[in-house]
């Protein structure tokens, strides 16, 4: 974060040293304040020169009290409870996994379609081929899955897709969206059953934690073999791997 | 497509804020490729060579005679909507609605709305507002000027944007305000405009800053405010140089002020070309402020007040300064120190930069049919819940409203609530919900009286959590309500209400917000030997939320935990604050805040601190002012202590922190006080679990208390240093924008919309 004023001028992280004293302080002046207040009406009924010489007496004696309560508070820490010890400071108990982390942005994800992570609607189950994994859509008109916005900016977009049933892509419309916006895709070989579809979008700047919906929208296929066991499903364009990097925020 | 577009304002010559706003409109449409006929109603005077410019620029420019003189006065205190649209003007509307049909009717400003009225069904009609005119009159009173231009109410505005399908806003908040009002889809399309950036200067040169504004007096108050607290040294020493331009330049010309007065400036760019700061320090007001865009535009670094900055969504201190004088405190820093000249630059570009992309974005909507009507069809979704989230008066609340309010801009919100309502609470709930959505309460269905048994509880589909949770009354009601509404998705607040999922008539998005992850909440709460209020085991609470398609995460520990179970279920989607100013209290005795419900973690955490904290400062000259309803658990003899108990005016009591604490070492979620403590700008010293899912910021934002001694030091620190209050202010300011501004909620919020939309669509009702 950039600052004019640095903050580090001003903070003493190095444990508590100032606290201490004030600590310290604060019990001295509270055993001081309970001397005066029972030595009152004595002090009340001496000249003034001896009651400033008993002021300085009750003070030191005061000091003196605190020294011996933080003695007494040392070796009763030795003994003491967990929950006494919870009562007087709760703080250095809190389990370390509250404490904040700093954000880190990826640049980049990759997602394959076998990949446990791969999760979202309308998709069928992953199936390979013992190379390659894939999932077909086309379990209802859109397949949906969230992906982590990597931050935001300018992000590019590759979708390594197939066809079902060895048609190919040329002629086929296949709509993508991020969110509700339409993705431009651009075949890198439209003449084949798979083949890769890049995009650059933009999204918001975010600091890094937040997720946008990808849709595929398309044609729903029913097998044309006229073998004996058609594959009895509608399906969508498949979906091998999805990868994404940010050219810029 | 075809566009008529209606204006009584010209789109040239450029040389105010609403016609540039037109003409980059305008240019864009043509840049779609679109038919644009501009048809100017002639209430602004123009020379007939910005008419001849006009008809270069578009395919098509009809003129309509128009006389001011016979424009109604304001009635009873207010303009009727159709005031100023005159009787000649429908005739001339009904021949041109005779003679084309455009696909598209643009009409510029809500009173000459009626224009509307002319076309058919099948032509779609947008109102470009460029302001809210509901109370613009009290507003204006309120800050000292008389009312002028147009000024009604909100029954009348409302008459005036229903007519139309699309309302474009200026900015988000006053796209919050008319969604309020209307049943047209209100749609944010800011502006830039559409200039070259000038090259920056190098940074070390002497400062050259600079103002250019009309006559206004609030133009001339707040600059003769913002003068006044330059460094009168600096000026003379000739380290600055300050230049006023325009009309102000001209209202000043009399008197004696440091600055060199320009006028008249006939182009903004070489103007804009001599400075190495722009500053407006605009004081009251609403809407967006074409002078800092103008400036950003240009590319020039920009300090100004809040209202200068107003819908652009900054972070720095320096871009939400509090009144014209502290932009004068900030431009002498400016003046003095190189790398404070240098963070400005960089926040401007970064801020010029990302509006701009933000702009451009919303005007795709314009490039077709398609895409402009999709904004008509928004998904409706349901909110399940029985939280009163318009009193906003506990976290909760806040977190609810707030995500409502924002929700509404890509979503229609229905609430389906299990409260009894009075005729206020429903008129407030309705506000937020806003005139697309409806706010509907169990006790309107006969179910919510129902003694007998729900199907549900004889399913074996209810966990036992759930099985305990269950009141029979809301799950039928609910059911009645799903048995007549259709709802996109829905989404349950909290999981308390999760057997709520199982009722007939859902729609499959299925969304639950859980606030906090109860499970580890109660675990959190025995690791200090405490038991919470709400048992569930892990095993039960992570089964139920993975039968939702989505769970909304307020913070960033939870997302983490929950998309390491549930990849691609989880949404973050933090608590997030409108745009507030930074505090900038100065209590002769310093005032430590801090706020809190009466729950068992505010109480302790409370105690704990005026045991073993506070005594330390009872002879600091300091006071602790405790809100909220954890004042009544309190002792009230604590020394130096101040109890408010619940207030109604939570942000009036942290204007007035000095600083903040928050000693709660055990709970859950996120703690929203801390959120907004941070958003304020209030220094403050918070403890591990205070911070719990807030990303990054330990001892730049806020400072972090690991022990008692750590917080007795920094607490100190904070009392006796004003120069650490005042970095840490603007430290955590800029943090708390950047973390918890609306804009953090929208892509949250945008990817639910998305997974809505696939859903089928639904009409909004009537």
């Amino acid at each position: 974060m950039s600052r004019s004023t640095s903050l580090s001028s001003f903070i003493n992280l190095k444990g508590g040293m100032a606290a201490d004293e004030q600590i310290d302080l604060t019990l001295a002046a509270a055993h001081t304040e309970k001397l005066e207040l029972e030595l009152k009406p004595l002090l009340a009924a001496v000249d003034p020169a001896t009651a400033a010489l008993a002021q300085g007496v009750l003070t030191a004696l005061g000091r003196v009290l605190a020294d011996v309560a933080v003695l007494r508070q040392s070796i009763e820490q030795t003994y003491r409870s967990r929950a006494d010890r919870i009562r007087i400071d709760p703080l250095p108990f809190i389990p370390q996994d509250r404490r904040s982390v700093a954000p880190v942005q990826e640049a980049q994800f990759e997602l394959y379609a076998g990949d446990a992570e791969f999760s979202g609607t309308g998709w069928h189950a992953p199936e390979t081929d013992g190379v390659s994994s894939w999932r077909w859509s086309g379990v209802e008109p859109a397949s949906t899955i969230l992906l982590p916005t990597l931050g935001g900016g300018r992000l590019h977009l590759i979708l390594d897709m197939q066809m079902p049933f060895g048609l190919k892509f040329t002629d086929v419309a296949v709509t993508a969206l991020i969110n509700q916006t339409r993705l431009d895709l651009k075949a890198q070989n439209p003449n084949s059953s798979r083949c890769n579809f890049e995009a650059d979008f933009e999204l918001p700047d975010d600091e890094g934690f937040s997720s946008f919906a990808l849709i595929l929208q398309g044609e729903r296929y029913r097998d044309p073999r006229e073998a004996a066991n058609p594959d009895p499903r509608e399906l969508g364009v498949g979906v091998h791997k999805i990868s994404m990097s940010r050219r810029e925020k | 497509m075809n566009f008529l577009v209606i204006s009584p304002t010209p789109s040239h010559p450029q040389n105010a804020g609403n016609r540039q706003r037109i003409y980059t409109l305008l240019r864009y449409l043509k840049a779609c490729g679109h038919q644009v006929h501009f048809c100017f109603i002639r209430r602004e005077w123009v020379t007939d060579e910005d008419i001849r410019a006009m008809e270069a620029a578009w395919d098509k420019v009809t003129l309509l005679a128009h006389d001011r003189k016979k424009e109604k006065k304001p009635s009873g205190g207010i303009h009727a909507i159709d005031d100023w649209f005159l009787p000649s003007l429908e005739s001339e509307m009904k021949r041109i609605a005779e003679e084309e049909t455009p696909d598209v009717v643009m009409v510029e400003y809500v009173f000459f709305s009626k224009a509307l009225q002319f076309f058919g069904e099948n032509v779609l009609k947008i109102i470009d507002s460029h302001d809210v005119f509901t109370d613009r009159h009290i507003h204006l009173q309120k800050i000292g000027l008389e009312p002028s231009f147009f000024y009604t109410n909100a029954a009348q505005e409302k008459i005036g944007l229903n007519r139309a399908d699309i309302v474009l806003a200026i900015q988000d908040e006053e796209r919050a305000k008319l969604q309020e009002i209307t049943e047209a889809a209100v749609v944010t399309v800011g502006f830039m405009p559409d200039v070259q950036s000038l090259p920056a200067d190098k940074g070390n040169e002497g400062a050259t800053i600079g103002y250019i504004g009309s006559s206004n007096p609030l133009n001339v108050r707040a600059v003769k405010r913002f003068l006044e607290a330059v460094d009168p040294t600096a000026v003379a020493d000739g380290k600055a140089r300050i230049r006023i331009g325009g009309g102000t330049a001209t209202a000043l010309k009399d008197e004696e002020v440091k600055a060199e007065l320009v006028t008249p400036v006939d182009a903004l760019a070489p103007f804009y070309a001599t400075l190495n700061l722009a500053v407006n320090p605009h004081e009251g007001g609403t809407g967006l402020k074409i002078k800092t865009v103008e400036a950003l535009a240009h590319g020039r670094p920009v300090i100004g007040t809040w209202e200068a900055f107003l819908g652009l969504a900054p972070e720095a201190a320096f871009h939400s300064a509090n009144s014209a004088a502290e932009v004068g405190t900030f431009v002498n820093r400016f003046i003095e120190n190189v790398s404070f000249r240098e963070e400005v630059r960089q926040a401007s570009l970064r801020l010029a930069e990302r509006y701009a992309r933000t702009v451009e974005s919303q005007l795709r909507m314009f490039r077709s049919m398609d895409e402009l009507r999709s904004h008509l069809t928004r998904p409706r979704i349901l909110y399940i819940t029985d939280i009163p989230f318009w009193q906003e008066s506990l976290g909760n609340h806040a977190r609810m409203a707030e995500q409502i309010r924002a929700a509404r801009g890509c979503m229609d919100i229905d609430v389906f609530i299990f409260r009894t309502l009075s005729k206020n609470d429903l008129a407030a709930a309705q506000a937020i919900v806003g005139a697309r959505g409806k706010v509907f309460s169990f006790k309107s269905y006969p179910g919510c009286e129902s003694r007998q048994p729900a199907w549900i509880e004889a399913s074996a589909a209810l966990s036992g959590f759930e099985k305990k949770s269950l009141s029979r009354q809301y799950f039928r009601a609910l059911e009645e309500h799903l048995q007549v509404h259709q709802y996109a998705g829905y989404i349950i607040q909290y999981i308390r209400l999760s057997y709520l999922r199982h009722a007939q008539g859902l729609p499959k998005l299925s969304i639950i917000d859980i606030h906090d992850i109860m499970s580890i909440r109660s675990k959190n709460f025995s690791h200090f030997g405490l038991e919470h209020f709400l048992q569930i085991s892990e095993k039960e609470e992570l089964e139920i939320l993975s039968n939702f398609r989505a769970i909304l995460a307020i913070q960033t520990a939870e997302h983490r935990y929950l998309e390491s179970l549930f990849p691609g279920k989880s949404i973050y989607l933090p608590h997030a604050l409108s745009e507030v100013r930074r505090t900038r209290s100065e209590n002769p005795v310093l005032r430590i805040v801090f706020v809190g419900g009466d729950s068992p973690m505010n109480r302790d955490g409370l105690n704990w601190f005026l045991s073993q904290v506070w005594p330390c400062f009872y002879h600091a000259g300091v006071e602790l002012h405790v809100a909220g309803e954890v004042c009544k658990s309190l002792a009230v003899d604590h020394p130096q202590v101040v109890l408010h108990g619940r207030i109604d005016d939570l942000r009036g009591f942290l204007e007035q922190a000095d600083i903040a604490i928050n000693p709660v070492y055990y709970g859950g979620g996120l703690k929203i006080k801390t959120v907004e403590y941070l958003c304020y700008g209030i220094p403050s010293v918070l403890t591990v679990e205070a911070t719990f899912g807030i990303p990054g910021g330990e001892n730049e934002a806020y400072l972090l208390a690991t022990s008692r001694a750590e917080f007795i030091e920094h607490l100190s620190l904070l009392i006796r240093s004003p120069e650490a209050r005042g970095a840490l202010s603007e430290a955590a300011f800029a943090f708390g924008r950047r973390m918890f501004g609306v804009r953090s909620m929208t892509p949250g919020l945008d990817a639910v919309a998305a997974l809505a939309s696939r859903q089928p669509r639904l009409p909004v009702e009537a």
